[in-house]
């Protein structure tokens, strides 16, 4: 679980460097206000957490235990793997396009005209998903 | 073609290879590599073992599997070349940007692509990627047999059916 410690640093460095782009910060803050798509992280990160709770282990530490059922890290969470979701499918779709090399410049353009509170919904759930399913394997 | 996307992944493999090539650091270090004897012996048998795959899905449909077009497509070694090449820079730099991205500052893939090449790439892994490259086209192949037997199948149960 040092694991899981080490890799909430990463994706809180992670979550900076997107909300430090206007563009891209704009467009999810705006999605994440989005009634069906607040209803679906909600969920989701009960979900897990419910998850977590079930299937702690004695293996874990008391202060593993809090992290592990902790709301705001979950959201962290989910959000840095939305983002990364996000950056993965930019380079998988445009980057053979564009003449540029720039992350930044794909993520933005997947911003702009691929996500909407429908595919994010749809990224959040498959998060969910995949989320439970490394739950289950590294605390049972 | 049974699936247009087998020409999207060429296009795909294509348009990398231009790009990554058009960078003369990358360039270096990717033709060092490719030009390793293994690397090259490597690619040239699973382009063989992917062409045989293509030659007895013809041979099995008496020619009618891909259109003729389609088959001089897909037995044209030029084409299975820069398809192998291009995907075996595409496969570096989702590993530059899953691996890299989150040390960086710079949002540049340019920057940690060759990072990458020169931290990772090397005889192993292009002979990794090169295999996952061969199971990726056969798992393909296999799906189109696996269509094309389908709708045979039912081709043949709605003219028995016709017939009765």
């Amino acid at each position: 679980m040092g694991t899981l410690l080490k890799g909430i640093r990463r994706l809180e460095r992670h979550v900076k460097k997107f909300e430090s782009v206007p563009e891209i910060e704009a467009v999810m803050t705006q999605v994440l206000m989005d009634e069906k798509v607040k209803e679906a992280f909600d969920a989701a990160v009960e979900n897990v957490i419910a998850t977590a709770k079930e299937n702690m282990s004695g293996k874990l530490t008391s202060k593993e235990k809090k992290l592990a059922t902790d709301k705001a890290t979950w959201q962290t969470i989910f959000k840095i793997e939305m983002y990364d979701a996000m950056r993965d499918f930019a380079v998988e779709n445009y980057f053979h396009e564009f003449d540029s090399w720039n992350i930044k410049k794909l993520v933005v353009k997947v911003v702009e005209s691929d996500v909407t509170p429908e595919t994010v919904i749809e990224a959040i759930e498959k998060i969910e998903m995949e989320t439970i399913a490394d739950i289950n394997d590294v605390l049972k | 073609m049974y699936n247009t996307n087998l020409y999207g992944h060429f296009e795909k493999a294509r348009k990398s290879l231009k790009k990554f090539e058009k960078v003369d650091e990358i360039r270096a270090i990717e033709e060092s590599v490719f030009g390793l004897e293994t690397v090259k012996a490597a690619m040239k048998s699973s382009e063989n073992t992917l062409m045989d795959k293509v030659k007895s899905l013809q041979d099995s449909y008496n020619g009618g599997f891909f259109s003729e077009e389609d088959f001089a497509f897909l037995t044209d070694e030029e084409e299975w070349d820069i398809m192998f090449r291009g995907f075996v820079l595409y496969s570096l730099n989702e590993l530059a940007v899953t691996k890299y991205f989150d040390n960086e500052k710079a949002w540049s893939i340019k920057r940690i692509f060759i990072r990458t090449l020169k931290e990772e790439f090397n005889e192993e892994l292009a002979l990794q990627y090169i295999k996952k490259m061969e199971s990726f086209w056969l798992q393909i192949f296999t799906w189109l047999r696996n269509v094309c037997s389908y709708a045979n199948m039912v081709k043949g149960i709605v003219a028995t059916a016709t017939e009765k």
